[in-house]
């Protein structure tokens, strides 16, 4: 209603007035953000062809500090295309589900086309877009478009774009589509690029990189048949039936810096809450058929997340959180994140002991702090909103589920978060620093490994260092500092820096920068009798022959980390001793009465990087359960085959 | 039947025993790759205690990573195990139903020249049987194709899993009758020492549709048994005994491997006396193959047979 008021109240000049609305906020509270742009769209899904008819009003508020001409916008659809980049990414390195890189369908087919593009006071300005190619000058990839208008926009003034375009959808590909009546609409508009570092930030779409964007609000209706339930990333504001059997809802969001909305006659809507510092939470989790025994598992996990960021990182500001559980062969659009609107993944059957649905639904909520609300550049820095969001869900998924067992607890196989996270960066441990860009990895399971696991894995072993307390606070600070922002990697690295008083860049050039690896490893244990030259001495007594015990301990990998190592002897006796890791080995001698039982380098588990902990320790006396145990497994696994095959018999 | 091929199987229990001992030697032995990979990286580690107390698979994944432990040897000796095991239980078949046929106790070297005497034919009865597993195998890839269609268009999983779970029953369903089928294919070819596969197929073939519901019922119960001791053995296993209990993991997993022989045993032995009940008398019996002398119910003891180095 008060959007409306201003609107009139704005000197009759209706792109002004759209601008005044968006840039103004509710009564009583004031912007989160800096906001700089504002759209206004108005879409109408077509089930019938899978297509979205939309126009768009976008309102820029040039903050840039000079005057701008040129504005690229995303056009992100345009993607599923068989000769753009990102397919030519996904046919080189592969993709989530079932994809186009499996052979090229036309129901991967997508597209968006800008029908008209009129900038007010300047007229239609349609023949002047261009598609550009910023990465990698693919011709053929029109994601990216611009604009050059007429004559500059001043400082600190508004221009206003009226577009009319189209969306043709694909069977979900990349999170974004259909599945049958089912509609995951993301990544959907003409959205304009960033000012950001002195340049436009626009880049096309990759295989592995995600979005950026500047904050703003979103005021969008979307028109679906009266039958279909929707949710999307904004409030509902309005409702109302048209005579064609349609219906018209409008959402409104503001401090957020993306829009996307979701579809379809099957779903199930259960609502919940949750108080948080900031008020009441409304969650809304959309269930496909089939699912709804799931349903208590994602609501318990949001609450869950919610408490464990509040108390943690910093006061969830929005009043809604919408959680889309994509239908039966629809999971291709599970598991994305979208400001207060996040995508699950479930099935018709998922044990409890296999935290599927939690670790998908975790990790998107995170993204509500890591990329929502700290929004850096994901296509740059991926680390920082994928990497970052890995380590918090490691964090909250030990609180909530329990360490050793937050990722699968099932017949008495376990294994938790920060353990699926360092599996994944083992395999991968050398290839790419964290700061590569995020299509310019080896391959897309490098981007996985390195940008998830690695990154987690990195700031676990970071707590070992300046302590698990610390390490939080620190991660509070960098949200409070930089929410609403476009922070860089320097600005999270100065920020643990600055709270753990600690000048960390020997950790963080190896650890973010590098590619070095870690693994240190006990390389000998020896006892040898002291009195070894005597003829005939007398027979060894425990507690009473005296002997040189060595261990040595050698930096395998070229990743220097000063190190911890305890060694045990067999009276009881530990002993803890400390290295810098500077050279490649230490020796540790003793003359006891005593013979070292074992010596373990990183006795308390805080270096999570070392590749390989295996060799972290040594025992003098052999120990094969573990061995037997494996063997048993394995003896049975092969007589069942045996016998399976012998059925042919 | 089912009583009688228990007691059947009981009184030759040395098969089933000589058959586990095989079962477990190569077992033994698939295993020994597998220790001289792991061994040299865990029996010196602290790490392993992930393994023995509880099962880390975030440990265990680390050592299927570890350049000391990645490696197929112990794929492939299961591999080959497999295969040779499989050679051996068409080589042991034969001489496994002449000593049910027959009821009576077998010289090892009158065993093993049973088992030289059907092994090429059922080598050959092999060969059909694959050529006849065709049929369930294009059902289930129908039904599977049929289920994802289903999944495809239907936003409800119900229908797409009733199509993928009924496909799998039925398949289920074939493979039994198709294994009863070839079993009675194998029991006449030594009944009757059919020496032509074919001819035995065929025999077995309408024997087993004319007489499908009893012969079915016979071998399902027996099957089921399996199955369901396989479960409650693998719910005692995950249940009851604790990751140190090595001793306990190897009782129980090897009393499944057991089962699953004992169960095999007497679906043949059932088979067999049944066939003998059942039967259409030949028309011919070759003078060269006429040694069936059943043993009476109860035998008064006598002399015992002249010493052999392994009695059957």
């Amino acid at each position: 209603m008060r959007h409306s008021t201003v609107m009139l109240l704005s000197a009759g000049v209706f792109a002004v007035a759209v601008n005044a609305a968006a840039q103004t906020a509710p009564a009583g509270s004031k912007p989160l953000s800096t906001r700089v742009v504002a759209y206004q769209i108005d879409a109408r899904l077509n089930p019938a062809n899978k297509t979205v008819d939309a126009t768009e009003t976008l309102t820029y508020r040039n903050l840039t500090g000079q005057p701008q001409q040129t504005f690229p916008f995303h056009l992100y659809l345009n993607a599923f295309q068989p000769q753009s980049t990102f397919m030519t990414e996904v046919r080189r390195g592969g993709t989530r589900g079932t994809g186009p890189d499996q052979g090229w369908d036309p129901k991967h087919y997508g597209s968006i086309e800008i029908r008209s593009l009129a900038v007010d006071g300047m007229g239609d300005l349609t023949r002047q877009l261009q598609f550009t190619q910023p990465d990698d000058h693919n011709a053929d990839d029109h994601t990216v478009v611009q604009v050059t208008l007429p004559k500059p926009v001043a400082p600190n003034a508004d221009v206003t774009f009226r577009i009319v375009f189209h969306d043709q959808l694909p069977e979900v590909v990349e999170r974004t589509g259909y599945k049958r009546d089912f509609y995951m609409i993301g990544q959907w508009f003409p959205k304009v690029g960033v000012w950001w570092k002195g340049a436009w930030n626009c880049h096309q779409f990759h295989s592995t990189s995600e979005f950026f964007a500047d904050f703003g609000t979103f005021d969008v209706k979307v028109t679906v048949p009266r039958n279909y339930l929707t949710g999307a990333a904004g409030d509902l504001v309005s409702q109302e039936d048209n005579p064609d059997g349609t219906k018209t809802l409008r959402y409104r969001s503001e401090d957020v810096h993306d829009f996307s909305w979701t579809a379809s006659p099957e779903f199930t809507d259960v609502e919940d809450s949750w108080e948080g510092s900031a008020g009441t939470v409304k969650i809304h989790l959309l269930t496909s058929p089939g699912h709804l025994k799931q349903a208590q598992r994602y609501i318990d996990c949001v609450k869950g997340t919610l408490e464990m960021f509040q108390r943690w990182y910093g006061v969830y500001p929005y009043d809604r959180i919408t959680v889309v559980d994509p239908p039966e062969g629809g999971s291709d659009a599970g598991g994305m994140e979208y400001p207060t609107l996040i995508t699950g993944d479930s099935g018709w059957f998922v044990p409890d002991g296999l935290k599927l649905i939690e670790l998908v639904t975790e990790h998107e909520f995170g993204h509500q702090y890591w990329y929502g609300m700290v929004a850096t550049n994901e296509f740059e820095e991926a680390w920082l909103d994928e990497g970052i969001n890995s380590y918090t869900e490691a964090k909250v998924m030990d609180a909530l589920y329990g360490k050793g067992r937050s990722a699968i607890d099932i017949a008495g196989a376990t294994i938790d978060d920060a353990g699926t996270q360092r599996l994944s960066y083992l395999g991968v441990a050398d290839t790419d620093p964290l700061t590569h860009f995020a299509y310019q990895f080896i391959s897309s399971s490098a981007y996985d490994g390195i940008t998830y696991g690695k990154t987690a894995t990195v700031l676990l072993t970071l707590e070992g260092i300046i302590g698990e307390d610390t390490m939080r606070n620190a991660m509070h600070t960098y949200f409070e500092r930089y929410k609403f922002t476009h922070p860089t990697g320097t600005d999270f690295l100065k920020t643990i820096e600055d709270v753990s008083g600690q000048d960390l860049s020997w950790y963080f050039d190896q650890a973010v920068s590098g590619t070095n690896v870690l693994d240190y490893e006990v390389l000998t244990i020896r006892s040898d009798r002291a009195d070894w030259y005597v003829k005939n001495p007398p027979p060894e007594k425990k507690g009473q022959t005296t002997y040189r015990d060595q261990v040595l301990v050698h930096r395998k990998g070229d990743f220097i980390f000063p190190t911890e190592t305890e060694v045990r002897f067999d009276n009881g006796e530990t002993v803890r001793e400390k290295w810098d890791g500077r050279d490649r080995w230490v020796r540790y001698e003793y003359v006891k009465k005593a013979k070292v039982v074992s010596a373990e380098v990183d006795p308390d588990h805080k270096v999570r990087l070392d590749k390989d902990f295996f060799n972290n320790s040594q025992t003098a006396d052999a120990n094969n359960k573990a061995t037997n145990k494996l063997a048993i497994y394995w003896m049975f696994l092969t007589q069942l085959g045996n016998q399976l095959v012998a059925w042919l018999m | 039947m089912v009583g009688a091929g228990w007691s059947l199987v009981w009184r030759r229990q040395r098969l089933l025993w000589w058959l586990y001992l095989v079962s477990l030697v190569m077992g033994w032995f698939a295993a020994q790759p597998l220790v001289a990979t792991i061994s040299p990286v865990l029996d010196h580690s602290l790490e392993a205690g992930h393994l023995y107390h509880g099962f880390d698979l975030a440990t265990f994944a680390g050592l299927m990573m570890n350049p000391g432990a990645s490696t197929p040897a112990p794929g492939t000796a299961a591999t080959w195990l497999g295969v040779i095991f499989l050679v051996l239980m068409i080589l042991l078949t034969g001489g496994i139903l002449r000593v049910y046929n027959e009821d009576r106790t077998y010289a090892t070297s009158e065993f093993f020249g049973a088992c030289g005497q059907y092994f090429w034919r059922f080598v050959r009865l092999l060969i059909f049987l694959l050529l006849v597993l065709i049929a369930p195998a294009l059902v289930y890839s129908g039904s599977y194709a049929w289920s994802n269609h289903l999944a495809d268009r239907i936003a409800s999983p119900t229908p797409g899993l009733v199509v993928g779970f009924g496909g799998t029953l039925i398949v289920l369903f074939l493979l039994m009758s198709i294994r009863l089928w070839f079993d009675m294919a194998e029991v006449h070819a030594v009944a009757e020492n059919e020496y032509a596969s074919r001819r035995a197929v065929a025999s077995a073939f309408r024997l087993t549709r004319r007489n499908f519901g009893s012969l079915f019922w016979m071998y399902f119960r027996v099957s089921f048994l399996a199955w369901a001791g396989t479960v409650l053995g693998l719910w005692v296993w995950a249940k009851f005994v604790p990751p140190e209990g090595l001793k306990r993991s190897f009782l129980i997993t090897q009393a499944i491997i057991f089962l699953w022989i004992l169960t095999r045993l007497w679906q043949r032995a059932s088979e067999t006396l049944w066939y003998q009940a059942h039967a259409p008398v030949p028309e011919l019996i070759p003078e060269a193959y006429s040694t069936y002398q059943p043993e009476p119910a109860v035998t008064e003891p006598g002399p015992e047979p002249p010493p052999a180095a392994v009695s059957l």
